[in-house]
């Protein structure tokens, strides 16, 4: 009876942490911790918290030894695992995030948590593919989770694959529409579909929900600075480059190319005069567009 | 539950990253892709100075000697193609172009056609009579006149052949720039995609591309001396 009554009394002191947490009042969640520790110091779960409230306040080291101690004291803790590999990662020691990632794997490989962590790794570092199908085995266990439509709407943007995280980033919306995260991806989504005011207008809601996120922040400044009507075509033209392998130099190539062809053909000069200008008009226009666009915001400033 | 761990699945728990997925040594890089925007515009010195510096600034000091090797390559391709451009086609060696068709004109205006003072349209009395297509008397005497007029019409072509190969060695080397730009921009891209991820904030480009545009212009200039050379040792056998 003594046993299940301490038990549901660090299962208090935790959620209370936890809540403590969320209102970002993180010495009295230590405080919490850390009583509920000195009278239980062999429970992995409070040092595990203790460590969260510690990465928190961005205080790795302490949140780093904290994890070890839950290790110390429960060596299949698989969530300790995971904090190293976050704190690992943030620190930008990836190979070692990883090792820890699959440790935790090895511990349980139907976590979804696990897998998802796990793939927003690979997704930091560059490695699409494995973090699309990690992301996907992880939605196989946990349909319901938003956290990892959002993140397959994102990774599917960056493999172009535009439709498909259209549609990600719908399921992360639907599941979860007073979230900032699933708004914030479907903009991602929908900024690099050729979509901008669409965008802008999930980055607001997004920002409405949690007005202090520096990435939406930024990312709406940048969204909003592309929306006005300067600065539009050149985000279309971008949107073109980006979807021509090559870019910008394929497109200068292909008018040297009908350039040296029209000579060839001795099309008469005015046509001749007519794409080279039109080509020229382009490259000047992509000069100038930012730097109008910077003295508009100046003076209409985003609202 | 699903048995996740299945055959298809089993390379998910293999490790893959290494060293290089780090962001040790990671510092204020410059977008790759800017870089190539600036060896496009301004030349591929300008460019292979920004790729080694940021292929430093992107903690991967051992792909500058890539840069290096690669640089003094384009450079060399660029003497050995400027120096066997036809002398004419550069700018400096314009000329003995416009010295020949000077000549040329001061040639045609010695050549006088004796017209007697009357209207225009009235044949002059003495004057013989000369069918259609046939040669002026005044002009046979001239000297040469009969080589000054295909010179004159050759003279078109052979400037547009001029021109079109200078355009072919600027167009040209452009593209060899660019092909070696896209190779240090394929080395650079995933590493400054680490760092993105990262977020690690990226750093000025501004000051350093003036100064490298500055560098390049020079670097350009002083080859010139060494295509000449290159061009009359070649002109002299």
């Amino acid at each position: 009876m003594n046993l299940e009554n301490a038990w549901s009394r660090i299962a208090l002191d935790i959620e209370k942490a936890s809540h403590l947490r969320e209102v970002e009042r993180y010495d009295l969640a230590e405080r919490t911790l850390r009583d509920a520790l000195a009278e239980h110091p062999d429970v992995a779960d409070l040092h595990l918290h203790l460590g969260y409230v510690f990465q928190d306040q961005a205080r790795h080291d302490a949140a780093e030894q904290c994890a070890r101690d839950a290790l110390g004291c429960d060596p299949h803790e698989g969530y300790a695992l995971l904090l190293l590999g976050d704190i690992a990662s943030k620190a930008g020691r990836n190979v070692e995030a990883e090792q820890h990632y699959l440790a935790a794997l090895q511990l349980d490989a139907n976590n979804p948590d696990f897998l998802r962590k796990y793939s927003h790794l690979m997704y930091s570092v560059a490695e699409l593919d494995k973090a699309e199908r990690l992301v996907r085995a992880s939605l196989e266990i946990d349909p319901n989770n938003p956290g990892s439509h959002s993140l397959l709407s994102v990774i599917l943007t960056e493999r172009r694959k535009r439709d498909e995280a259209e549609e990600a980033g719908t399921a992360g919306l639907r599941l979860a529409p007073d979230d900032d995260v699933p708004h914030f991806s479907i903009a991602v989504s929908y900024f690099h579909g050729g979509r901008p005011l669409k965008a802008r207008q999930h980055l607001r809601e997004a920002l409405r929900i949690d007005p202090d996120d520096a990435d939406t922040q930024e990312l709406y400044l940048e969204v909003d600075k592309l929306c006005r009507w300067i600065s539009l075509p050149l985000y279309y033209w971008s949107i073109l480059c980006e979807r021509i392998p090559g870019g910008p130099f394929a497109i200068w190539g292909l008018f040297l190319v009908s350039f040296y062809a029209m000579e060839a053909l001795d099309v008469p000069a005015q046509a001749l005069a007519i794409v080279g200008f039109s080509y020229l008009g382009i490259v000047i226009y992509t000069w100038i567009a930012m730097p109008l666009t910077r003295i508009w915001i100046r003076m209409v400033p985003p609202r | 539950m699903p048995a996740h761990r299945s055959d298809s699945n089993e390379d998910l728990f293999r490790p893959t990253l290494s060293a290089e997925h780090d962001t040790a040594g990671i510092s204020e890089p410059w977008n790759p892709l800017y870089i190539m925007l600036i060896t496009f515009f301004f030349g591929f010195v300008t460019g292979a100075i920004l790729f080694w510096l940021n292929a430093r600034r992107l903690g991967m000091p051992q792909r500058t000697g890539l840069i290096v090797g690669l640089t003094i390559a384009y450079l060399g391709l660029f003497i050995v193609a400027a120096a066997y451009t036809p002398p004419q086609t550069r700018e400096r060696a314009r000329a003995p172009e416009s010295q020949e068709i000077r000549e040329l004109i001061e040639r045609l205006d010695k050549i006088k056609i004796d017209v007697p003072n009357q209207p225009l349209g009235t044949p002059s009395a003495d004057a013989p009579e000369v069918a259609e297509g046939d040669t002026t008397p005044e002009l046979e005497q001239t000297d040469k006149p009969a080589t000054e007029k295909p010179a004159m019409a050759a003279a078109e072509p052979q400037a547009k052949e001029r021109k079109s190969s200078n355009r072919l060695l600027r167009h040209g080397m452009k593209i060899v720039a660019l092909l070696c730009g896209a190779v240090f921009y394929v080395g650079q891209k995933k590493r400054y995609r680490i760092a993105e991820g990262h977020g690690i904030d990226d750093g000025k480009l501004l000051g350093p591309g003036i100064l490298a545009c500055v560098i390049g212009f020079f670097v350009t200039l002083a080859t010139e001396p060494l295509w000449l050379l290159v061009r009359g040792i070649y002109f002299s056998q």
